[in-house]
């Protein structure tokens, strides 16, 4: 194990002594430089990602585990994945669900989030945050939010709606699955959208009225193609992340007898006689599927230059000015929206913490706090809940530097290199949680990795990786280079360039991939559950092992906590974000946005910082 | 081109790096196995009696990590006497229930991984190959002849808690009439609970053997006449649970009684009667690894476990377990004045061979009767 840096850093001698031997001692250090960052990102995803990928083909290819004394090649276990009904049936339900989710949710998002940018609710900010704010709830623990209102014959809304005598819903159900999938990752199509939104300048908008282009026709013609980058990154990731649901589809469509890869695959794994190789195998689907997602959309945004709509020119991004009529209007949906997806489940969650059991026959005497003294008195609440501080903040850090690394340097920097690093940092979205901690079990089994925080670490940095890269590959995408040229040219250092450039053009983003990372740490469950230990267990494993043992309640009232710490973390971060915006904003008054204010590195100021 | 070509190259080696990674720790495992399996071959087999060496011993080490399935509420009421008596030890519990929680073991214990201290199954077919690779110590509780057939699971794998199958129904949706007839097996096909009916997957979770016991014993054609009453379908006793109290479904088919004492206990809305005859399985049966990183603190928590005393606890209110050894009598707080109760009678306990043998094959069937993965 120990030659192996080293044989890294042979191969890189050998590279670079053969760039020298061409074109002079700069011109090699110029080329290691330059593809530095990418070579280290190679290194790190090798190790994390592609190592326990390799073993999970070798478990779809064996007839035993990777790390049995006894193995031998195989393609039955593909066989059976593709040519099986046992697998074909639940495929075909994968593919309309999550086809169906990655259409809805796309739609949602980009529709909230033209609103919001176009025709400004009353109290944005707040509504920004109640927007996102779904996202700070499980999707498991959500899912025991709307059994509580709108399971049949059970849900709180239910009886309600009986009792007006109005039609009653059934979450339970295909469709109810689809609702709350949607619910939950709207809020990521909203961030593309949102993100994308802002960065179109209303010089683009202006110049079509000047040549008499209508509403409809500037939408298709404009905005639709700017925004592109952004609906595909949305959509893919929607559908690959959908696609390998487990949670959700376990407890809303298994019962009535539809089940989902991730359903097959769990049951793969948890059914005696145990079955990995079949689940490795059928986890090579999810691969193929994020892998073609992966591809379509690198292909539709290689042209990266027509997308660039953040250029050196001070130009005004913020909102137009709208109507009181439209405000309104935009206020009222975007305020129902958030009652639907936020405000409803959070009160089921809210009721089944407050209530010992949960029944069709709720009444005042039965409210208790008894879930909130239990959960507290639990001593293995504190150290899970050190467990997940440790692992979401180190994401926080980790998803700003490495996220803005991957995306920042593989479009900047065309190549190979490039597409290899963004193809690695991407591979985790083909792989469901259970089958990468399945795989990373067999890559660090017998290492001190193994049981340690660490591997939950690794597990977790490669569920928020694609995430967070899609969110700043989608702002770089729509940076145009010109302003770090300027800033080239008048001999700003790379690292002042950063500082100064690149960083405050991505700011947005940044923290909101640093959100989202947190977020999805917080949350995890999926890997978490198969890679904890005692001592290392999260606040998601404990909620998920409350709810095993029926302890509904208690899972309840822990979620919420978990909600509050989410909440608070996520709300920091975007005020200091946003402070952080206003001084610029005071700085730089000419340049400033109402909504972002990203355009402070004008070439003005670039050449300011370069002297 | 030039710069591609040294790229691909750059990717080359990462490609080696991957490989020569995968070949370390591959062959960092394999002679950790064998050490593993010789020290299981040469256990000794004695009488395991908790005494003050042992306990110096175990405090001297000052902690041990069990492996455990049952709930975590059980789990930590039984820690807090242990602890109580031997406050020194520091006892880390990890949750891995069922097949997952003994494969899982099963790698580690292969790979030479010394992480476990004492294993708390409650899949008897994986801890049935953990025992055959020679997993476990083989020691004997003091109270071994109180065990029943069918409780000592393996050499040194002892369970002193049995679990005990029952129909449970929600009390405003079933009549105490309509209970009584849900005594017979065939209660649950009536037609009138088509559609109302929860079960509990026999593939994910152990509640759901009496639907794999049914078709075995009651009638070749119970699964098919099962599938015909259209029942919602849960991988975990506690969403069958979850589905009776809410009222979502009338009656949930495998739940356990222990849970449902809770339940009723609280006063939620159900009730529960035991089909006849009951099917009654060995539950959380424990065994010392024979690689155990704390192993006299492990001998120590697995003596205690195991003990006739800390089996009568088990029926406190607390945890509300029923204890399996003979000539203790089920002292649980039974909801004895409800109209629907009849004591549990004479319960059917399958054997290691039951499960290791025909379960595989029954649950293959249930899969392809009633569509589950």
């Amino acid at each position: 194990m120990a030659e192996q840096p080293r044989g890294i850093q042979r191969s890189l001698h050998s590279f670079s002594s053969r760039a020298a031997g061409a074109a002079g001692d700069n011109r090699r250090v110029r080329w290691v430089r330059s593809r530095l960052p990418r070579l280290l990102l190679l290194a790190l995803f090798v190790v994390g990602i592609v190592l326990p990928a390799i073993y999970l083909i070798e478990a779809a290819l064996s007839t035993n585990l990777p790390t049995a004394p006894v193995n031998a090649w195989t393609l039955d276990n593909l066989r059976r994945v593709y040519t099986t009904r046992q697998f074909l049936v639940p495929m075909r339900t994968t593919a309309l669900f999550a086809l169906s989710c990655a259409v809805i949710t796309t739609a949602i998002g980009f529709g909230l989030a033209t609103l919001y940018r176009r025709a400004v609710p009353y109290g944005a900010g707040l509504l920004r945050g109640s927007l996102m704010a779904p996202l700070f709830i499980s999707p498991l623990v959500s899912t025991v939010g709307w059994v509580s209102l709108a399971a049949p014959n059970a849900g709180l809304l239910n009886i309600l709606l009986a009792k007006a005598g109005l039609p009653t819903v059934n979450v339970v159900s295909v469709p109810g699955a689809v609702f709350v999938l949607c619910v939950y990752f709207a809020p990521y199509a909203f961030v593309f959208a949102s993100d994308a939104i802002d960065r179109i300048g209303e010089d683009v908008y202006e110049a079509a009225e000047v040549v008499g282009s209508g509403g409809w026709r500037t939408s298709l013609r404009i905005t639709m193609p700017l925004l592109s980058p952004a609906l595909l990154s949305s959509f893919v990731l929607v559908f690959v992340l959908s696609s390998e649901m487990y949670s959700v589809p376990s407890v809303l469509t298994a019962p009535s007898g539809h089940y989902v890869l991730s359903n097959v695959i769990f049951s793969l794994t948890t059914s005696f006689p145990l079955d990995y190789n079949g689940a490795a195998a059928a986890g090579t689907l999810l691969l193929i599927v994020a892998t073609l997602g992966l591809w379509v959309h690198m292909r539709a945004t290689r042209a990266q230059g027509r997308f660039a709509t953040d250029t050196g020119k001070a130009v005004r991004t913020g909102p137009r000015e709208a109507g009181t009529r439209a405000r309104v209007l935009s206020t009222v949906v975007m305020w129902i929206y958030v009652l639907i997806s936020l405000i409803l489940p959070l009160l089921g969650v809210i009721l089944r913490s407050v209530v010992p059991f949960f029944s069709n026959n709720l009444s005042w005497h039965m409210f208790t706090a008894a879930n909130y003294r239990a959960v507290t008195h639990d001593p293995a609440v504190s150290q899970a809940l050190a467990n997940s501080l440790k692992l979401a903040g180190a994401s926080l850090v980790v998803a700003v530097i490495i996220g803005g690394l991957v995306a920042y340097s593989t479009v900047r920097n065309a190549g190979p290199l490039s597409k290899v690093v963004l193809f690695l940092a991407n591979l985790p979205l083909g792989l469901p949680g259970t089958i990468l901690a399945l795989g990373l079990v067999w890559a660090y089994i017998g290492t001190p990795v193994y049981d340690s925080i660490y591997i939950l670490a690794i597990a977790i940095f490669c569920g928020w990786l694609p995430i967070v890269v899609r969110v700043v590959q989608t702002a770089v995408l729509q940076s145009s280079p010109e302003l770090e040229n300027a800033a080239d040219v008048v001999g700003s250092s790379l690292w002042r360039r950063m500082r100064t450039v690149a960083v405050p053009q991505l700011r947005t983003s940044l923290v909101m991939g640093a959100i989202l990372a947190f977020v999805f740490a917080m949350n995890e469950i999926s890997a978490a559950a198969i890679l904890s230990t005692g001592n290392t267990a999260t606040l998601s494993v404990l909620i998920y092992q409350y709810m095993q043992d029926g302890q509904y309640g208690y899972a309840a009232a822990l979620a919420l906590g978990q909600c509050v710490v989410i909440a608070v973390v996520a709300g920091l971060l975007l005020l200091g974000a946003s402070s952080g915006r206003r001084r610029k904003e005071k700085k730089v008054p000419e340049t400033s946005t109402p909504a972002l204010g990203r355009t402070e590195a004008t070439p003005e100021r670039l050449v300011g910082t370069a002297v | 081109m030039p710069s591609r070509g040294r790229t691909l190259a750059a990717v080359t080696v990462a490609a080696t790096l991957v490989v020569a990674l995968a070949a370390c720790s591959r062959t960092s495992a394999a002679p950790q196995a064998a050490a593993g399996s010789a020290s299981g071959a040469a256990a000794a087999s004695n009488v395991l009696a908790i005494t003050p060496k042992l306990v110096d011993a175990a405090n001297k080490e000052g902690s041990v990590n069990l492996l455990y399935a049952a709930p975590l509420a059980s789990e930590q009421a039984l820690i807090k006497a242990f602890n109580q008596q031997y406050p020194n030890i520091k006892v880390t519990l990890t949750r891995n229930a069922g097949a997952p929680g003994g494969a899982k073991l099963l790698q580690d214990y292969q790979a030479g991984v010394q992480d476990t201290d004492l294993f708390e199954g409650s899949d008897i077919t994986t801890t049935d190959a953990l025992s055959q690779a020679g997993a476990f110590v083989n020691i004997k509780p003091t109270d071994a002849a109180l065990y029943p057939k069918g409780y000592v699971i393996a050499p040194g794998v002892y369970a002193p808690q049995p679990e005990t199958i029952v129909v449970a129904f929600n009390t405003k949706l079933v009549t105490d009439s309509e209970a009584a007839a849900l005594r017979d097996w065939n209660g649950v096909l009536d037609p009138k609970w088509k559609g109302k009916l929860a079960v509990v997957t026999p593939t994910t979770s152990a509640g759901g053997i009496p639907a794999l016991y049914g078709d075995n014993t009651v009638s070749p054609d119970f699964l098919t006449k099962l599938h015909a009453q259209n029942p919602k379908l849960y991988d975990g006793t506690a969403g069958g649970r979850d589905a009776i109290v809410s009222g979502q479904q009338a009656i949930a088919f495998g739940e356990f009684d222990d849970a449902m004492i809770t339940l009723v206990k609280s006063g939620a809305p159900v009730g529960f009667v035991y089909p006849n005859p009951t099917p009654q399985f060995p539950d959380a049966f424990y065994g010392v690894l024979t690689n155990a990183p704390h192993p006299n603190a492990a001998r120590l928590l697995w003596a205690f476990m195991t003990s006739k005393s800390t089996c009568e606890l088990r029926q406190s209110a607390e945890i509300n377990s029923k204890c399996a050894l003979t000539g203790v009598a089920d002292s649980r707080a039974q909801p004895t004045g409800e109209p629907w109760f009849q004591p549990l009678g004479q319960p059917w306990i399958p054997t290691t061979t039951d499960w290791s043998t025909n379960l595989p094959a029954l649950q293959k069937k249930f899969a392809s009767v009633m569509g589950t993965p």
